[in-house]
């Protein structure tokens, strides 16, 4: 048997280091909205040639005085250029105008207008809040009589600590990758993580339904030796089933194309998250959390 | 194997390969050309019913449309918007584009996609022009015959160049008066237009009962209307919307050249009320009404306040590695079952490739629409669907280390197994409802096919790997214990 109870303080304070980082990346970097939210455009363009460099882009488009752009190069052969919301007529002479800089074809436009973007925006945040206050409806229900040394609602906030570190952890890493290379926070992502949500929810209640299991079968052991139980048993479960979810998840990650590989990526740092915090986390904060009460 | 088990594994068997020729025909319909061809038989084709792709992998334009409506009275506007739906749907079945959707969304908006389209501004030019209706009176014969006989000359002339491979254009320009020819040789415009109607409404006569459309001219209209009327009493009144006859009249579900409506007139009308009668079904006076409408309070719809294009190119490339990606991760998923759980890792892949036919034929039914996004939720839902699995093997396993006969291990795996699969699918599928419901359209068609693909996926694991399990019950095998030991 691995004894991850016993080491809990190394997991903890790793933890806490990551997380604390991330908010720090997240403060810092800030979170980049995509186009869906703030309105914009976003055009990808594939060269027959070389590719321009971004200050070429920005030069042969200066005329048109556009607010807000910035210029990625996608794979190998294609550049992705955001801008403020274009009227049709300005996206025609944005097109002339980029003619200057190769002979590309227009592979893709988008343009939001800021009503919709608002509107998006909205819509998005509702999403985010009845999807977490479902979740949370779900822990007071689902732990709502557990026997043994811990009572039902602590079950239901480390949870629910869980989740917030679930999300957070992905949140930070999305901050670097925007930082570095222009990842947005797009419709897709905020999918990915509310997806998740549901999911990594579902890893911290196998590890607490075993624990619950367990004080009914046995009263003698301790809380730590039953948590420890707990976790073993379902370490095979959880990292299967993380590996089999994160399979196919990777092939669309690896091969699936552009319009889905962040969502894809959002989808692994979650999965694997959860994971890391269904075993080193959920049952050590209840440990934890219990040693301090007694110590009062 | 006994008895009781083979049935559910024929019932099994039975559903996938419908669901597979459903998903599939053309193979079986190749089957079917060559045994057409070498034994003379006549067996018809299957009905192949194609997936419904999203626009994102056809490739074409999505453009949104804002309606001002500030200037409709609150009871009109839902007409007023249908109107309009109506009003784009028809242009641009003018312009011959395959699978248009034109959907309404929220009070004031509409989303028109248009696959296969590239030039965005060709669009918004079709789409973006204001209604217009025109009142158009009969020619007389001899001004009729004279625009005939301009018809038949410029058409004489340009065979002619067309004879000797000359330019037509040219040809037809050398005729005097070529400009003739190009007018409608029955009816002329009147000044009456969609500015001067008020409103057209759906009435039925009180008398016979049936459907009748009235009109309603401002002040001006009515004087104009009175003059028209007053001087072609017994001839006929044709009414066009944008330069087309306004209604289908020959009913070959298209509006060109060969269609004309256009009501007789019984009498001079003053006033400014009209009434159109000999109407036969009531869904024709509607739509003569929604159109009439259409051009007396012509909302202008602007410009798209959001539009997306995707080129051909992109779409068939995204679609392509999306689908590449799909049977990649399911062989991914095969391989690591196989090699960690053995034999029912085995049953397990089998399980999979089963729930992937039916869910696939699913979605061809139901008619889900395949976006990216949706093809995304199904390739996730492959992963998830072995979490069932996973929980069942694991609990097999500790009731066969318990030293329970396989039978029972089997029982007692998938009965204690269950209200972990069900707890983690009910928290999965809260979610995906909730995504589904608060969604805009990526989210949408995500959340469609994992919910899906979740409600199937426990199908899958409680009946089909349960009954694959149970089909080597008293079987040789059974004994073979290093078959069914997971690696760890």
């Amino acid at each position: 048997m691995i004894q991850f109870i016993k080491h809990k303080n190394i997991f903890l304070v790793l933890t806490l280091i990551g997380v604390v980082a991330c908010i720090a990346a997240i403060a810092v970097y800030r979170l980049k909205p995509s186009i869906e939210f703030t309105g914009g455009s976003i055009l990808e363009l594939q060269y027959k040639g070389a590719l321009p460099n971004a200050a070429a882009v920005n030069d042969a488009i200066k005329d048109l005085n556009l607010k807000d752009i910035s210029v990625y190069t996608v794979g190998s052969d294609s550049i992705s250029l955001r801008t403020e919301t274009l009227s049709q007529d300005t996206h025609v002479k944005l097109l002339a105008d980029l003619k200057k800089t190769g002979d590309f074809q227009e592979k893709s436009f988008e343009t939001i207008g800021p009503v919709v973007g608002n509107e998006i925006k909205n819509r998005t945040v509702a999403l985010i809040i009845v999807s977490l206050l479902a979740m949370l409806i779900y822990i007071a229900i689902a732990f709502k009589n557990v026997p043994g040394p811990i009572s039902s609602w602590k079950y239901g906030v480390a949870s629910f600590a869980i989740l917030t570190h679930d999300v957070l952890v992905p949140l930070g890493v999305l901050a670097v990758l925007g930082k570095e290379y222009g990842v947005q926070i797009t419709v897709p992502i905020i999918t990915a993580l509310l997806t998740v949500v549901g999911y990594a929810i579902n890893n911290v209640i196998v590890v607490y339904d075993r624990i619950r299991e367990n004080l009914t079968r046995d009263r003698k052991a301790s809380f730590e030796e039953i948590a420890n139980r707990a976790i073993n048993q379902t370490l095979s479960r959880q990292i299967n089933t993380s590996l089999a979810t994160l399979l196919p998840v990777f092939a669309i990650y690896f091969w699936g194309g552009d319009t889905l590989k962040y969502f894809a990526l959002a989808l692994i740092l979650g999965i694997v998250t959860g994971t890391y915090s269904s075993i080193f986390l959920s049952s050590q904060i209840l440990v934890v959390w219990m040693k301090l009460g007694k110590k009062k | 194997m006994q008895k009781k088990q083979f049935w559910p594994l024929i019932g099994i068997l039975a559903l996938t390969l419908v669901a597979a020729v459903f998903c599939f025909p053309q193979y079986v319909n190749n089957g079917i050309d060559l045994a057409n061809s070498k034994l003379a038989w006549k067996i018809p084709h299957l009905v192949n019913v194609p997936f419904k792709l999203g626009l994102d992998v056809k490739g074409g334009i999505e453009l949104e449309y804002q309606a001002d409506l500030s200037s409709i009275p609150e009871n009109q506007r839902s007409g007023v918007m249908a109107g309009l739906r109506d009003l784009i749907e028809r242009r641009i079945n003018v312009y011959g584009v395959a699978e248009p959707l034109i959907q309404s969304s929220g009070a004031n908006r509409l989303i028109v996609e248009l696959p296969g389209v590239e030039d965005v501004q060709q669009a918004i030019n079709w789409i973006g022009q204001t209604p217009w209706l025109q009142f158009s009176e009969q020619r007389d014969q001899a001004e009729t015959q004279k625009i005939l006989d301009k018809i038949k000359q410029v058409q004489d002339a340009v065979k002619a160049a067309q004879d000797k491979k000359t330019d037509t254009q040219a040809a037809m320009i050398a005729v005097p008066d070529y400009q003739l020819a190009l007018q409608n040789p029955y009816f002329k415009d009147t000044d009456l237009t969609g500015k001067y109607l008020k409103k057209a409404s759906l009435t039925f006569n009180q008398t016979t009962g049936a459907p009748e459309v009235d009109l309603q001219f401002d002040d001006q209209g009515a004087k104009i209307f009175e003059d028209i009327t007053g001087r072609n009493v017994g001839k006929q009144l044709a009414i066009y919307l944008d330069g087309a006859s306004i209604v289908d009249t020959n009913g070959d579900g298209k509006i060109d050249g060969s269609d004309l409506y256009a009501p007789r007139i019984n009498e001079k009308i003053s006033g400014g009320k009209a009434v159109i009668t000999g109407i036969t079904a009531v869904s024709e006076a509607k739509t003569l009404v929604a159109r009439l409408n259409e051009g007396a309070l012509p909302v202008p719809l602007g410009q798209p306040i959001s539009q997306e294009k995707i080129g051909p190119t992109l779409g068939a490339i995204s679609f392509d590695q999306t689908v590449k990606a799909g049977i990649l991760g399911f062989l991914l998923v095969v391989i690591f079952m196989i090699f960690y759980y053995r034999l029912p890792g085995v049953l397990a892949s089998l399980a999979l490739t089963i729930y992937v036919v039916l869910l696939l034929a699913l979605f061809k039914l139901i008619g889900v629409t395949m976006s990216l996004a949706a093809i995304g939720g199904f390739i996730l839902s492959v992963g998830m669907a072995v979490d069932a699995n996973v929980l069942i093997f694991t609990r097999m396993k500790e009731e066969l280390e318990a030293g329970k006969t396989f039978i029972a291990s089997v029982e007692e795996g998938f009965n204690r197994a269950w209200p972990a699969i069900r707890d983690g699918n009910f928290t999965t599928i809260v979610v995906g409802v909730i995504l589904f419901l608060f969604g805009t359209s990526f989210v949408k068609g995500f959340a469609t096919t994992l919910n899906i693909g979740i409600l199937v996926s426990m199908f899958s694991a409680i009946v089909i790997t349960r009954s694959l399990l149970r089909a080597f019950a008293g079987s040789k095998i059974e004994k073979v214990t290093w078959l069914w030991k997971p690696l760890a």
